[in-house]
């Protein structure tokens, strides 16, 4: 076993303790919003999800020039793993805000520009995704991918500040640097621990999804070189 | 299952979700701000199943995505090591 999967057992080992004690926070030791009842602690994951789904763009982001710059596999397998997770948490974060919205707006949906930039946000990652899977291979497909991976972040400050830049029914950003909303120091210390939780949990998760985009290279290298040898 | 049969599959499970949440907004008669205006008369554990919603699926999600990446990485080091072992027979018989 090398550094890298010592290095993978112990984040899933600690995500998981971690798990358990923010799911006891959240349902057992913090107290119940007044005015929203008890579907006010789908906040303690969504906000995290969210904040997750920005972090693996930004990887997708770094991964991408990177990419672009120094044309190593290595790169394009670090932005399309965390593309496809991010994809995942901030679908996560779609649902969880919809199962939010029901019980406090009345409505599962509406176009206000938080939702919508998100929803847009969304899209741009699964054509990502989708240019990845049917889109042109090898260094063209991830020059190509590297391009929408660094355009598409545009979106995620738009998506952040839409509260500010727009009229809105969506809380205010609780955090990041521009947050400004009041939240009881009990809700906040879960919410912390919860936003840790799920970043330790992202860590592992990219990890993981990393060397498996790396053994799928692998392989295709080594299928072409086979087929290389047979021809000869 | 291909990677990328699962990858469809994700993407197509992923737009259905959506417009299953979208299309009851284009029935929706409610106004949100009477909605917002009125939560302070919710019962605090009326909204139970709405929160039971949220983490099952986020859980099920986490967990599926975990297991499935796993599995998958099982299987490719053994294809790797099936081919690296293929190679190294071709490179003995030439």
């Amino acid at each position: 076993m090398d550094r890298y999967d010592v290095l993978r057992r112990l984040l899933l080992l600690t995500s998981g303790i971690m798990v358990v004690t923010v799911l006891y926070l959240i349902f057992i030791w913090v107290p119940t919003e007044k005015n929203l009842g008890v579907s006010q602690r789908i906040f303690y994951i969504h906000v995290p999800v969210a904040w997750v789904g920005f972090l693996a763009f930004l990887f997708v982001l770094i991964g991408s020039v990177g990419y672009l710059w120094r044309r190593s596999r290595g790169w394009d397998q670090l932005a399309y793993s965390a593309a496809e997770i991010g994809v995942i948490f901030t679908t996560l974060m779609l649902m969880t805000g919809v199962l939010w919205a029901k019980p406090v707006w009345g409505v599962w949906w509406t176009w206000d520009p938080r939702l919508t930039t998100t929803l847009i946000l969304w899209l741009i990652y699964v054509a990502y995704l989708m240019l990845r899977s049917y889109g042109p291979g090898g260094d063209k497909g991830a020059r190509y991918a590297a391009v929408m991976g660094i355009a598409g972040f545009i979106d995620v400050p738009i998506v952040y500040l839409s509260i500010y830049w727009w009229r809105t029914v969506h809380p205010q950003a609780l955090v990041g640097p521009a947050a400004r909303g009041e939240l009881d120091s009990q809700m906040y210390t879960v919410l912390m621990v919860s936003t840790i939780t799920f970043t330790i949990l992202f860590i592992y998760l990219l990890m993981e999804r990393f060397s498996l985009r790396k053994s799928e290279d692998n392989i295709e290298e080594i299928k072409a070189y086979a087929s290389s040898l047979s021809v000869k | 299952m291909s990677r990328f049969n699962l990858i469809r599959g994700l993407i197509i499970v992923g737009l259905i979700s959506i417009m299953l949440i979208i299309t009851p907004v284009f029935g929706q008669e409610n106004n949100i701000a009477d909605n917002i205006g009125s939560i302070n008369n919710v019962q605090p554990e009326a909204n139970l199943p709405f929160l039971f919603g949220a983490y099952s699926i986020a859980w099920l999600v986490f967990f599926g995505y975990v297991f499935y990446m796993s599995q998958k990485n099982r299987e490719l080091r053994t294809e790797v090591q099936i081919l690296r072992d293929k190679l190294a027979d071709k490179g003995d018989i030439g």
